[in-house]
């Protein structure tokens, strides 16, 4: 894999050496079973025959310094179907978290923080984010925009409404017209879905609006290609986007789902079992106890549980250090006992991984708290190669939801490359933005 | 180590002492020392009424109590002093009933009068604050009705009171019941607050001791903040635990922090954006054209990878550049207006000649005089950016104009230039740091007193950017604040009272044995109660 090896050594050089000083402290050993430790795919592929289908290959290059975009075109160009299917699984995932995002940004903006000059076609707004974000209090304003002439809202507000009197996953689909997402498998639609001008009541002008009912079928659009590339993966596929799901959609009843290395390579989690077990708590089943032989993840939670079922933050974040280590030491023993440039990189994917995985944990266990304290973790510990665009667009989703603008702004605004319908999300979340910010006491800038 | 820019030498003899010392004093700090962190400079003032830079407000930050404040993990409202707090009088005044058994780090009790001294305090025009004035729009007096429950009234109805209630308790006691609180009080030195820490600012730094209190409880018993202007020299004092944190790592070290086991880069949630202001009263700056010759000749893009280590073309850079006074990710910015990223020597040379100017054996003239700049940069920029002052002055050197190069210490930066009193310099270099709040007004509106154009660096006028900051200040709708400030970023852009560089994102760095250490956005130290040093 030598442009991953050329693009990590490049940071490592120069003239550290020449100083000396470093204090090398050995870190500590982990207290996460050896025999787990060598089932990551860290592990496994720090053998060239194991990564040799991956070496050198433009996607891989790509999705290492995630490009997604690119590796997904490239993957087809490579004609690697699996793969495929997964970059379109992580699309749909990520286009789900950018319509959470749009759902939660517009619930406070036009739910919490109304103004009389709103337009009067935030009830519609407010009524398709109501129904992706489980909140029948909202999802009830759909109806009142039937009579709306600003663009094509009443036929949209129509639409959803048809969607509450008789919900299902086709008629959501139906209702946020996935059918008119256009395109091929090495597409990326979403650059031509315009955000709403709407009217502002009383006062000039209009304000632009995205409809999180469209970013819901820029999803559903890339699950559908997902599964057409490799239809043999649909489980694999559910299973994948199970952590990402919307508040409003029921997973699908399946067992434990198989995930092979193009599913691991590259990603946080570290074994298919720790695939499923994020599966299992992202839905509420915590699962720890049964899994904590078979998946890492699941060890370290055991390790990390505290009376009262309360994860110890501190513990977690000193094991996503160990087993990142553990990880890097078994990578340079299966390398004959050489370490090599890129198993740093490559550990920090599980380092991430471990804290984003007990996020969940602690979520799944009812503390909030504890889940946003690991997930502020899991940030910054997803550095380089192991700055998931996922993870951080799963975060801006909740920031939006606590009215935390600023770091969502900027995490869209990363992203709009890479996430042509991104766009969708913005227009919310900036009008938002505007709104708490002139609403707060007028700040003073600091040098 | 990566060295940013072309030119850099491995570290010299002297560089060489320092890091060995430091090294053998890090082994005894590890035997129940301070925790000890490296700020981009030292605060300037303690008091929170007349907090400049971001050193002053995080240094605030550990010794005052806000009346409410975010958390840092999920933005909720939250205090530390109030145990109640309800509407009342129709919802214009906020009722607040303190906790029990609050104290000043005097040992005296927080009641309700220091609240409305507090307000008093802000509401006096005899404090002369900037944060005070933001302050004057919306609240309008306060009644401490028992030792324990104070009623704050506001200018008018707020369906978010608690939002507009967000300043730190300041103690009556100390000011003898006198609201005209100014800059230089010897509070600003050794202030009493009620917050986790007593802090003492002394001349090379500031020791913050634990006050255990009602409401705080910090497991860390001593911090000292200190300054050191070679990031080198911070990144390696770090690695040898000869202190336990820096604020701000630059962009060119984090790859061997994150790289050690020993350290944790974090986020710091902070909108900063980097300037060369304008000196449009002076010389040949004057003339418009000459400004925007200026803001061709920059070529931003070797300046951000020789001072920041940014190559041409990275993706997610952490340093980004801006046309105008806003980030990229800000509402705000207009994204209509392109970024000069590469420098465009033939049309400012163009438009040098069409202001007057002349160039004679390769050196610009203006009036018959050859152009000389003097350039000045906040000092601590150089951490961040390393050589950025010799960068810039080379780029005009190289284009025709002599310079002169100094850099401005944070006193003189928070006394002479925030203020418009520094009209010696044609170009001063530095960088804004905002929270939620973007307001630009302070910065580009025609000064008057500390109502408007507060920290308006060389007193820029223009008429039409004041009538778009009124706009925006009386706008009824976001969209009409929006299109405000969408028009003053292009008018700005054109009219160039600051050359704009850039965004550069802030990380920290702490070592792993400080435990809990999550960061609030803007304000750093919200949750410091919870950090753990072992």
């Amino acid at each position: 894999m030598i442009p991953l090896l050329l693009a990590y050594n490049v940071g490592c050089s120069g003239d550290e050496a020449a100083l000396g000083s470093v204090d090398e402290t050995p870190t500590p050993a982990t207290s996460v079973p050896a025999e787990l430790v060598a089932t990551s795919w860290q592990v496994r592929m720090a053998k060239t025959e194991v990564r040799a289908p991956f070496e050198g290959r433009p996607s891989w290059v790509s999705y290492f310094g995630n490009r997604r975009d690119e590796a997904l075109r490239a993957f087809k160009s490579e004609n690697d179907s699996a793969a495929l299917a997964r970059a379109h699984t992580e699309y749909a995932a990520m286009y789900r978290q950018a319509a959470l995002l749009a759902a939660n940004a517009t619930l406070q903006v036009y739910g919490a923080d109304r103004q009389p000059t709103d337009p009067a076609e935030a009830d519609y707004l407010l009524g398709v984010s109501g129904v992706l974000a489980s909140s029948a209090e909202h999802a009830a304003k759909l109806g009142a925009s039937r009579e709306s002439r600003a663009g094509d809202i009443a036929p949209r507000d129509a639409a959803w409404s048809a969607y509450v009197a008789a919900p299902g996953a086709e008629a959501a689909d139906k209702a946020a017209g996935v059918d008119r997402v256009a395109g091929a498998l090495a597409d990326l639609p979403g650059a031509d879905r315009l955000t709403l001008e709407l009217p502002l009541q009383g006062e000039p002008g209009t304000v632009a609006a995205g409809d999180p009912g469209e970013l819901w079928a820029l999803s559903r659009w890339h699950e559908a290609r997902a599964r057409e590339a490799d239809p043999s993966a649909g489980e694999t596929i559910d299973q994948a986007l199970d952590p990402y799901r919307l508040p409003f959609e029921t997973p699908p009843e399946r067992g434990a789902a198989p995930a092979t290395d193009t599913w691991l390579f590259m990603s946080p989690w570290s074994s298919a079992a720790d695939v499923q077990y994020v599966a299992n708590v992202a839905a509420g089943r915590d699962t720890t106890g049964a899994m904590a032989t078979a998946s890492l993840f699941a060890a370290v939670a055991q390790t990390c549980t505290r009376e009262g079922n309360r994860l110890d933050v501190d513990c977690v974040v000193d094991e996503a250090a160990h087993v990142g280590s553990a990880i890097e030491d078994g990578m340079a023993a299966a390398n004959g006992g050489q370490p090599d440039g890129f198993h740093r990189p490559f550990a920090d994917y599980a380092r991430a991984g471990v804290l984003r995985a007990l996020d969940l944990v602690a979520r799944a266990r009812g503390d909030a708290d504890a889940s946003g304290r690991l997930r502020i973790n899991a940030l910054d510990r997803s550095l380089g190669a192991a700055a998931d665009p996922l993870f951080y667009l799963f975060v801006a989703a909740w920031d939006a939801g606590n009215r935390n603008t600023p770091r969502a702004a900027e995490i869209v605004h990363q992203n709009l490359s890479m996430l042509p319908g991104l766009h969708l999300a913005r227009a919310p979340l900036d009008a938002l933005h505007v709104r708490l910010s002139r609403n707060a006491v007028p700040g003073v800038p600091m040098h | 180590m990566n060295r940013p820019t072309p030119g850099s030498t491995p570290p010299s003899a002297d560089r060489r002492g320092v890091l060995l010392a430091l090294g053998i004093a890090s082994a005894a700090l590890l035997a129940g020392a301070p925790l000890s962190f490296y700020e981009e400079q030292l605060p300037g003032t303690l008091s929170p009424l007349y907090a400049s830079s971001m050193a002053d407000h995080r240094a605030q930050e550990l010794v005052f109590d806000r009346l409410f404040f975010h958390s840092a993990i999920d933005n909720r409202m939250m205090s530390r002093l109030v145990e109640k707090g309800e509407l009342a009088d129709g919802g214009k005044s906020y009722r607040v009933t303190l906790k029990p058994g609050l104290k000043w780090h005097s040992g005296t009790a927080v009641t309700s009068k220091d609240v409305c001294f507090t307000v008093s305090a802000m509401l006096d025009p005899g404090t002369t604050s900037p944060i005070a004035e933001g302050y004057r729009g919306v609240l309008a007096g306060c009644d401490a009705t028992t030792p324990q429950v104070a009623t704050i009234r506001f200018t008018k109805v707020f369906h978010n009171p608690q939002e507009r209630l967000m300043f730190s308790l300041l103690p009556a006691e100390k000011f003898a019941g006198k609201t005209a609180i100014v800059p230089d009080d010897d509070f600003s030195q050794h202030p009493i607050g009620s917050g986790p820490f007593k802090g003492n600012k002394g001349r090379r730094g500031v020791t913050f001791e634990a006050y255990a209190n009602a409401h705080h409880a910090p497991t860390i018993p001593q911090m000292s903040l200190q300054e050191v202007q070679d990031p080198l020299v911070q990144v390696k004092t770090l690695q040898s635990n000869g202190v336990q944190g820096i604020i701000a790592v630059p962009p060119p070290y984090r790859p061997d922090v994150s790289a050690s086991d020993d350290l944790q880069l974090k986020s710091y949630d902070l909108r900063s954006w980097w300037f060369i202001g304008v000196n449009t009263k002076k010389g040949a700056l004057v003339e418009r054209k000459v400004r925007q010759a200026l803001d061709l000749v920059l070529d931003r893009s070797d300046l951000r990878q020789f001072t920041v280590g940014v190559k041409p073309g990275e993706q997610n850079s952490p340093c980004e550049f801006i046309s105008g006074p806003f980030v990229q990710s800000s509402p705000f910015y207009n994204r209509q207006v392109p970024v000069k990223e590469k420098s465009d020597r033939a049309a400012a040379t163009k438009l040098l000649n069409e202001a007057g100017l002349t160039q004679i054996g390769g050196r610009w003239h203006y009036k018959g005089t050859p152009v000389t700049l003097n350039i000045g940069m906040m000092a601590s920029l150089d951490v961040e950016a390393p050589d950025l002052l010799t960068q810039v002055g080379n780029q005009l050197s190289a284009a025709g104009f002599d310079r002169q190069e100094s850099k401005v210490s944070a006193d003189d930066w928070a006394r002479k230039v925030v203020t418009g009193k520094a009209s010696e310099f044609d170009l001063l270099i530095g960088k804004w740091s905002f929270g939620l709040v973007e307001e630009v007004n302070d910065l580009f509106q025609t000064r008057s007193g500390t109502t408007t154009g507060a920290r308006n660096v060389f007193n820029y006028s223009n008429s039409g950017a004041d009538q778009l900051m009124v706009e925006y200040n009386q706008s009824r709708t976001d969209t009409a604040a929006y299109d405000a400030y969408h028009k003053l970023h292009r008018a700005l852009a054109e009219d160039l009272p600051y050359l704009f560089l850039w965004k550069l994102d802030t990380k920290s760095a702490w070592r792993t044995e400080v435990r809990g250490n999550v960061i609030a956005p803007f304000n750093y130290w919200t949750e410091v109660d919870g950090w753990k040093f072992q």
